[in-house]
């Protein structure tokens, strides 16, 4: 079930009212709503995977019990490794089976040494990547001593499987989100709304902005060859802004609904296309994955690298991106994205740079000169890459690169002329307009007409409708739920 | 919670008329073209039709049959009801609401392919149900078994029309201009569509990505074909099978096309339709009246519905013509 569609609407509506009005008298039995509501969410969209998720609920349930309990230092460790060992098994497992078979036949056909290997049928459960990430955070955060294991196996259980955010992310962390499990909701007129109101600037973007880029980017990459520079140019840009409307879009519907049920959960975007640099962009995009990697990957590898100074920080950048690179799917085109993105931290490194944090435009309402190219500059190399992020293979990437080089990208773009490519670099340039202005806040509209009469208000709401209404893309599948 | 609820719903009721009004404004503005197949249904629901010969079938049957000329030759008002990328199964359903809204025609003559009882999976053209959708039971039992329109798309008003930013523009340029759009290039004269082009490349495109393609028939189309001649033969309507003619290297493309046509071959037989099978004619030996191999341009189509008029006086001798 997506949340853009009239399935979620009817499901979260009638959800909403059971929690609020009938199953609200006790804590437990709230939480006993939210985890089956959590599973029918799960199972309305593939319901072969349920047991897998109950079950690694049910793992890691058990494990965090064994590691509180447990003062034996090789006990913990151990339960530990089970943990990991069953969250990263089955996240290997389904995911990257057959791209490792593929890569070995490769590397041995590449010698003209022949090997049979057939690949297996596996379906990507759903979710998998996100819920994985948070079960192994809570092992690990118990294991650190930073969390106490919770033995309230329904507020766990829902903590693995909140299903606002269970399909894809935000990752939250434990002590983010069992303790709002463990303590009584309070309705929050205020925050129902403002959740509301997220819900619907998360729609703007994935249904007029992501869905409609869509439409052009399949067009451009599909086929690529023979198009003008310019033409994949903009089929580059569109895909950029395409990813991370739909992603951030998620997000925001994810956040709103959380808000409606007295949750508030991790913000996963903070405007990235205004970063600076390629590390602040980090900060700002996909913030649970960078964090949580950042946390459990970066830190213990630039610990154990500490002796060898900048270059231990360069090796554990370039292993930690990568895995980011491989978080995202199973092909190399990802791991070739991920590394990349750590080769773009070498120069921030080499000049001690990387952790400075300036805001940017401060007190004036455009951005210098220098920043601007700044910004412009972070974004070109975050698109190029993403080249890599759309293609089957590097050798498709590799054909776009080198159509994307020649003369012809100073002709005019196909498609530049169609009403439907008018309309989405019109809506485009406005949220990129309303986010700039609204930098700095939990999301652009969240302060939009506050201030406002309430018909000025309602007539804003309602015209965000209507232009969602009238320009809603194809309805599609969010991009991050392959991953 | 109450003054929330109270304030959700206070900001819900003008959606809900929004709704109910928007979808009459687009559905009664769509009513009003005369493009394409929807202009047949308009014309149709409209009650429009009221002749006495009609043309069933896919986008052959529309290309082919000139409903000027079998009138002129035939005596009698033609209407073609062809309808475009279909199969029977959805040109059951016009001829369901054809005569619903119109009188009853004395003569079908039903275009027949080697396609016509396949059935595709996805709606095509799916525009062309819009105005009509809104909790029409006829609509919805043969256009839901598609990949197009879902339950809530049959019963909640407006919301088929989310996202469809053309259909609705087209709709306010119809509302504000109807003029304009009665002599679009898109307009179906009595619901004939004429191709004024020369043989392009279509055919060697399709030789070379596709092959020999195999018709896969579809076991509730022939059932419900049976059921819509018998229909006919209680009625009075008399049903003519015509098979047209098509580029003879084309006729090769589709691997079963003779055990597709034989279908129509034992429903003659069983119910006494007369069968015209223009395959072998002349016409489909000649590039110069086909735009591809599947399709003829106006030379063609006009050349053809002129021999196809006078053997129907031969086939149909106690009809009065």
């Amino acid at each position: 079930m997506i949340f853009n569609s009239v399935d979620f609407a009817i499901f979260f509506a009638v959800f909403f009212l059971l929690y609020w009005f009938v199953f609200n008298r006790s804590l437990k039995i709230q939480n006993v709503l939210i985890l089956a509501g959590s599973y029918a969410f799960y199972a309305w969209g593939d319901w072969r995977f349920l047991p897998l998720l109950i079950f690694g609920s049910g793992v890691n349930y058990a494990l965090g019990i064994g590691l509180e309990r447990s003062a034996r230092p090789k006990i913990r460790l151990l339960l530990l490794w089970l943990g990991l060992l069953q969250g990263l098994g089955g996240l290997i497992y389904f995911k990257y089976t057959n791209f490792f078979l593929a890569s070995i036949t490769g590397a041995f056909s590449f010698f003209h040494i022949p090997l049979r290997a057939h690949p297996v049928r596996l379906i990507l459960p759903l979710g998998i990547s996100f819920y994985t990430f948070r079960t192994l955070s809570y092992l690990l955060d118990i294991y650190k001593g930073k969390f106490k294991a919770t033995t309230d196996w329904v507020a766990f259980f829902s903590y693995v499987s909140f299903f606002p955010s269970l399909i894809s992310g935000p990752i939250d962390r434990p002590k983010t989100l069992i303790p709002q499990l463990q303590k009584r909701r309070v309705f929050d007129s205020d925050q129902a709304i403002d959740g509301m109101r997220q819900i619907l600037w998360g729609l703007f973007k994935k249904a007029v902005i992501a869905d409609n880029c869509a439409t052009f980017t399949s067009q451009i990459f599909g086929n690529y060859q023979g198009q003008s520079a310019s033409t994949l140019l903009l089929g580059a840009f569109l895909y950029t802004i395409q990813i991370y409307a739909d992603f951030s879009g998620y997000s925001d519907m994810a956040i709103g609904t959380a808000r409606l049920l007295g949750f508030s959960i991790t913000k996963n975007f903070d405007f990235p296309f205004f970063s600076q640099n390629i590390a602040e962009y980090w900060r700002k995009w996909h913030i649970s994955l960078t964090s949580w990697l950042t946390e459990y990957v970066f830190t213990p590898l630039s610990i154990a690298f500490r002796d060898y100074g900048k270059r231990g920080i360069i090796l554990a950048i370039l292993i930690n991106f990568t895995l980011i690179g491989m978080w995202h799917g199973a092909n190399w085109t990802f791991v070739l994205f991920g590394f990349l993105h750590g080769c773009y931290f070498i120069p921030l490194i080499l000049r001690g740079t990387m952790s400075k944090r300036k805001e940017i435009a401060r007190d004036n309402l455009l951005p210098s000169l220098r920043e601007f190219s700044n910004m412009l500059g972070t974004f070109i190399l975050v698109m190029l890459t993403l080249i890599l992020f759309r293609s089957d293979s590097i050798l498709d990437a590799y054909r776009y690169f080198k159509g994307l080089f020649s003369l012809s990208l100073f002709s005019i773009p196909a498609l530049a002329l169609e009403f439907k490519a008018g309309y989405t670099l019109f809506f485009i340039f406005l949220m990129l307009l309303t986010e700039w202005l609204n930098r700095g806040r939990e999301y652009a509209i969240s302060h939009l007409g506050l201030r406002w009469p309430i018909a000025f208000r309602w007539t804003a709401y309602y015209a965000l409708l209507v232009i969602i209404f009238v320009f809603a893309g194809s309805s599609r599948n969010f991009i991050y739920f392959q991953f | 919670m109450k003054k929330f609820l109270v304030k959700v719903v206070l900001f819900a009721i003008p959606l809900v008329f929004a709704a109910y009004l928007g979808d009459g404004f687009l559905s009664n503005a769509l009513k009003k073209s005369k493009d394409d197949d929807l202009g047949v249904w308009n014309a149709i629901y409209a009650g429009n039709i009221n002749s006495d010969v009609v043309v069933y079938g896919a986008s052959r049957a529309l290309d082919h049959f000139d409903p000027q000329i079998m009138e002129d030759s035939l005596k009698l008002p033609a209407y073609n009801l062809g309808m475009d990328g279909h199969n029977f199964w959805l040109e059951y359903l016009r001829h369901s609401i054809f005569l619903e809204h119109n009188r009853r025609p004395k003569i079908i003559v039903y275009s027949v392919d080697p396609s016509t009882l396949q059935k595709r999976s996805d709606l095509y053209d799916p525009d062309q149900f819009l105005p009509y959708m809104l909790r029409d039971t006829l609509m919805q039992k043969f256009t839901s078994s598609y990949k197009g329109y879902d339950y809530f798309d049959y019963r909640l008003p407006l919301l088929r029309y989310y996202g469809r930013e053309e259909v609705i523009f087209q709709a306010i340029g119809l509302s504000l201009h109807p003029e304009r759009y009665a002599a679009s290039p898109s307009n179906r004269p009595r619901g004939y569509r004429a191709w004024d082009l020369k043989w392009n490349d279509d055919f060697e495109k399709a030789k070379k990505s596709l092959g020999e393609i195999r018709m896969v028939p579809d076991s509730g189309s022939i059932r419900l074909f049976g059921d819509f001649l018998a229909e006919c033969k209680a009625m009075g309507i008399t049903v003519v099978f015509v098979t047209t003619p098509e580029y003879v290297e084309g006729q090769k493309l589709v691997e079963n096309r003779d055990a597709m046509l034989s279908f129509f071959r034992d429903f003659s037989r069983q119910y006494g339709v007369p069968f015209l099978d223009y395959s072998n004619d002349s016409i489909s030996y000649d590039k110069k009246y086909f735009f591809n191999s599947q399709h003829m341009n106006k030379t063609g189509s006009e050349l053809f519905t002129k021999t196809l008029a006078h053997d129907l006086k031969k086939a149909l001798p106690d009809t009065v013509f």
